[in-house]
């Protein structure tokens, strides 16, 4: 990657690693991520539940909670360590450059506001905004989100929002200082399918009209076929394949990445027949295998495996894969 | 294929809710029209499929049958018998030849009996075993859905999603049950864990030769489970048909919309997600016509003013559209 | 052919021969008893208990018996808690209180409890207008202050009381019935008892009502399972619990209650020993003699603190999440 590039990029994360402190020891919920986001771009986060794919997504802005910490590596946000920054510049940060959309709208908003002042609370504090004319922005933003009549929308409490909607100021709320940066956690599990598409649909449209880079992080394998540039494979708190969505749709060089392509059920393809589904459940972090983390569940396996663990090397054009064995994975 | 004997036979069920009351007490309260005229059947050895999104009533028709909610009007006839006129104590001994798996892994398991007790506790209540051969049977039981017997005496929250699944699957077995509704029993698990237990499933109905309602608001889950499939909308049957038809072929527009909003790859058919525009109606208040009027793309003035009754498209595949009349025959 | 199986031993033996086979009572015995502070504050409940009960026997001296030579001592070796103004024994005296303590807080928690328990539990399960007239009565009673109950139940009781005693007495020739106070105490206790229970009866009645929405409450009646085996089987282990622990804390509180109302007067008549009573006997003394305050309120604060870890640690053991393996 040339050095122009990286400075093009909006989020550069490198080696992170979160830890989190437990009775029965120290765990590491995230292990050694790095990935970039330019910017307009959608990267996914990939995996199942417990992968670390979450907690990683709180750490880029810096909340993790307690007990857990961020204990290595760097984020860079627009080329300012967000890791170095005090907890207030931090503060200043977050809803401003970098925001962020949760899976349930109703837990992620006050119940006791109205949804207009939630809006304009960002828009007063980092765009100093007159009461005035913030409340002029909140209408505007909620037009854009696609929610109707929004003058009147903007004196209601989010109880009376149906789900999609809720969802719909949530995005409103995250994109209300023009971040550079939107990180959207699960954004569409709680809705059903159709309502997930117009908000996977309005995202992508708001991308296109803000040029904002988006981290999306979902265990929905379908999604991220069609929405994501490029996609990061996560198990048991690992990066273990990155790389452009198609080359990992059609050419996964790890057995996980592989093994979740395979157990993803689908509309076409014989219907008769098992699925590919992959044996065994994800360890536990405490007790991780001490090899590689996909050894006890993995087809490809080998001897090295069980006792080394694979790093990340490139396997084709801007592509890596955590596998000792990903030549014999053929595409 | 119509030889085989029914097991379960629906007849114009429907179940309505009190709804909120109306303003003043002597107005009375709304209704929830949860299932409104609901009828099918499923022959011996069968799996019906049944999808919707959420709230169209879907687990209320599972409720139903099995008299968790006593039906407002229709027949539940199980093996000729209807049990909406039994009595609860009539019901009692007909329960251990139907069973249900529940959607959450979490909540349905109590959380302070071992699952020991919880898979043996069918054979408690109907007194199949003595206490020597309940733990055989329990531990045969874990066996058959891939559970270690050892585990008999641990409590639901030392497992995994997944696992707690298949203890939802093995109390389900316990009484040698003949129909087995699925209500969701994959939507809170895992990919790769979904697989597991849809292979799981299909498995044990060859084995026992279950007849099986599977309920899902996945179509793509409801393809790899059932042979024939009715589409819910707001309470209603809106199309019925044999799997592989229903796929091919689908004949109402709220089917065909379900089928398009599954994601497929960006380097298939663009970033665009097909979207069925709006959202579904209340259930209190449900349009006039046909239910799906409001976000029908095909919607003519004639579905606004008359509810489209299911005509048979073709033979065993029925749809309730008025578009379908004019080109097929009906009943 | 069976499925496959997750965290298979490596043995062929099938071990779950071997292991017994375990229920969710021996479980939680079994846990509690691992529960270091919940067994020390067992093991200080039960030697205060005990010494309350045979108080008789533990106490050096007799505990109405004044000493002229010795007013006023500090705790000293003859007197472990040292004497009061009439040079009556306090350690002999607060082994007596315990007495009076650990009856009425006895008999105020098991009167609010059961009733608290019933009413709440046919409140939730039964519903409709029962629910409603539960739902009421527990508001109303709620509304009171408790001690102002006491104190009128005690007052308008006591002609009535008198009547009967001494008609009793008369009648019967009984020593027992010649103690009126003693009996108008009880009214007052069960007058307590009784207005107590609302707190109980919310508990239950709300965790009965989360409990019967449950998915597994919903699975057991697919089994077949009927209202009492759901009772016995699911509600009464899932609600027992917090009912439990309500209970050691009503325990608590009930003898904070006998100290409040015997300090107000109410409860036992000198010279009856009671914690309350010493307290507000000695108040004009907290400079000169606060071993006469503290003796008898360190006593009190222990009894309540153990049972406050008793029902920590049995919360814990009632719920087997917090089990450690």
């Amino acid at each position: 990657m040339s050095l122009e590039q990286q400075q093009r990029d909006v989020l550069q994360v490198k080696r992170l690693q979160v830890q989190f402190k437990t009775r029965d020891g120290i765990v590491y919920a995230v292990q050694d991520l790095s990935f970039h986001v330019a910017p307009g771009e959608i990267v996914g986060l990939v995996g199942e539940s417990g992968c670390g794919k979450s907690t990683a997504a709180l750490a880029l802005m810096r909340l993790v909670p307690k007990p857990g910490r961020i204990v290595g590596g760097s984020v860079l946000l627009n080329d300012r360590d967000i890791l170095e920054l005090s907890e207030s510049e931090m503060r200043s940060l977050r809803g401003h450059e970098v925001a962020m959309v949760f899976q349930d709208a109703l837990t992620a908003l006050d119940p006791r506001m109205t949804v207009g002042r939630q809006i304009m609370e960002p828009l007063r504090i980092h765009l100093k905004l007159s009461p005035k004319a913030a409340r002029e922005r909140a209408a505007d933003l909620l037009a854009q989100v696609g929610i109707p009549s929004p003058a009147t929308r903007l004196n209601q409490y989010p109880h009376e929002f149906s789900g999609g909607m809720r969802q719909r100021v949530m995005i409103a709320l995250a994109l209300s200082c023009g971040p550079s940066l939107l990180i959207a956690d699960e954004p569409t599990t709680a809705l059903d399918v159709t309502t997930q598409n117009q908000i996977l649909n309005l995202l992508v449209k708001l991308k296109d009209e803000t040029g904002a880079a988006i981290v999306l992080i979902t265990h929905d394998v379908g999604v991220v076929s069609k929405v994501c540039d490029r996609v990061v494979v996560m198990y048991a708190g690992r990066e273990v394949e990155i790389g452009g969505t198609r080359d990992i749709f059609t050419a996964a060089r790890h057995p996980y990445s592989r093994g979740l392509l395979e157990s993803t059920l689908m509309l076409d393809g014989d219907r008769e027949r098992p699925l590919e589904a992959i044996p065994g459940l994800p360890p536990e972090l405490i007790d991780l295998p001490p090899g590689c983390v996909f050894y006890p569940r993995c087809k490809y396996r080998s001897d090295q495996c069980k006792t080394a663990s694979p790093p990340l090397e490139p396997v084709a054009n801007v592509h890596e894969a955590a596998c000792w064995n990903w030549r014999s994975l053929n595409a | 294929m119509t030889t085989q004997p029914e097991v379960l036979s629906v007849h114009n069920l429907r179940t309505h809710f009190p709804g909120p009351a109306l303003g003043l007490p002597w107005q009375g309260r709304t209704t929830v029209r949860a299932v409104d005229d609901v009828s099918f059947s499923i022959s011996h050895g069968h799996t019906m499929g049944l999808v919707g999104e959420s709230g169209c009533g879907k687990s209320t028709v599972a409720r139903s049958i099995l008299q968790l909610v006593r039906p407002t009007s229709g027949q539940v006839l199980f093996e000729g018998i209807d049990l909406c006129k039994l009595k609860p104590k009539a019901l009692a001994p007909l329960r251990k030849q139907m069973q249900i798996i529940f959607q959450d892994p979490y909540a349905s398991l109590d959380p302070r009996a071992t699952i020991g007790f919880t898979i043996g506790e069918g054979l408690l209540i109907h007194k199949l075993v003595n206490e020597r051969d309940l733990r055989q049977r329990v531990a045969d039981l874990m066996l058959m859905v891939g559970l270690n017997p050892a585990f008999e005496n641990r409590y639901p929250h030392e497992f995994s999603g997944g696992q707690r699944q298949r203890v939802g699957i093995a109390r389900a077995l316990a009484t040698n049950p003949k129909f087995i509704i699925g209500d969701e029993p994959i939507s809170a698990l895992d990919v790769s864990i979904q697989a597991q237990i849809i292979n799981l499933l299909r498995d044990l109905r060859a084995r026992l030769n279950l007849t099986m309602l599977f309920i899902s608001h996945d179509l793509r889950a409801v393809r790899y489970l059932s042979d024939e499939v009715a589409v819910m909308y707001l309470g209603k049957i809106v199309e019925c048909a044999p799997t592989d038809l229903l796929f091919k072929q689908p004949a109402h527009p709220y089917t065909q919309a379900l089928l398009n909003s599954v994601p497929k790859p960006r380097w298939v058919d663009g970033r665009q997600i097909a979207e069925i525009k709006g959202e579904v109606p209340s259930p209190l208040n449900p349009p006039s016509g046909c239910y799906f009027s409001t976000r029908c793309p095909h919607v003519m003035p004639r579905c606004k003013q008359e509810q489209p009754a299911l005509v048979e498209v073709q033979a065993g595949h029925k749809a309730a559209c008025f578009l379908l009349n004019d080109v097929s025959h009906p009943i | 052919m069976s499925a496959e199986i997750d965290n298979q031993p490596t043995d062929s033996a099938p071990l779950w021969r071997t292991s017994k086979p375990r229920t969710f009572w021996s479980d939680a015995a079994h846990s509690f008893s691992r529960n270091y502070t919940g067994m020390l504050g067992l093991l200080i409940f039960v030697l205060l208990l005990l010494a309350a009960i045979f108080a008789n026997q533990i106490a050096p001296y007799d505990y109405l018996a004044q000493d002229w030579n010795n007013l006023l001592k500090p705790p000293n070796a003859n007197h472990l808690m040292g004497t009061d103004e009439l040079g009556r024994d306090v350690f002999s005296r607060v082994l007596m209180g315990a007495r009076t303590a650990f009856l009425v807080a006895l008999c105020i928690s098991t009167i609010s409890t059961t009733i608290g328990l019933f009413a709440g539990a046919l409140s939730a399960l039964l519903g409709g207008w029962v629910d409603r007239v539960v739902v009421w009565i527990m508001d109303a009673l709620l509304s009171f202050p408790s001690i102002w109950l006491a104190a009128f139940v005690s007052v308008v009781t006591r002609p009535t009381i008198d009547s009967l005693t001494s008609g009793l007495y008369a009648s019967t020739g009984w020593a027992m019935f010649q103690d009126r106070v003693i009996f108008s105490y009880l009214v007052v206790i069960f007058a307590i008892g009784f207005v107590a229970w609302p707190y109980m009866g919310r508990l239950v009645r709300s965790q009965v009502l989360s409990l019967r929405e449950k998915e597994f409450i919903e699975a057991a009646r697919a089994l077949g399972a009927g209202t009492r085996w759901v009772t016995i089987r699911h509600l009464i282990p899932n609600v027992l619990g917090s009912v439990i622990v309500t209970f050691t804390l009503s325990f608590g509180n009930a003898m904070l209650y006998e100290s409040s109302l015997s300090f107000l007067g109410i409860g036992i008549q000198p010279p009856g020993a009671s914690w309350g009573r010493m307290i507000f006997e000695a108040l004009g003394r907290l400079r000169a003699q606060p071993y006469l305050i503290i003796m008898p309120g360190l006593t009190l604060s222990l009894v309540v603190l153990s049972l406050q870890f008793v029902g920590d640690a049995l919360n814990d053991a009632l719920n087997p999440r917090s089990h450690s393996r």
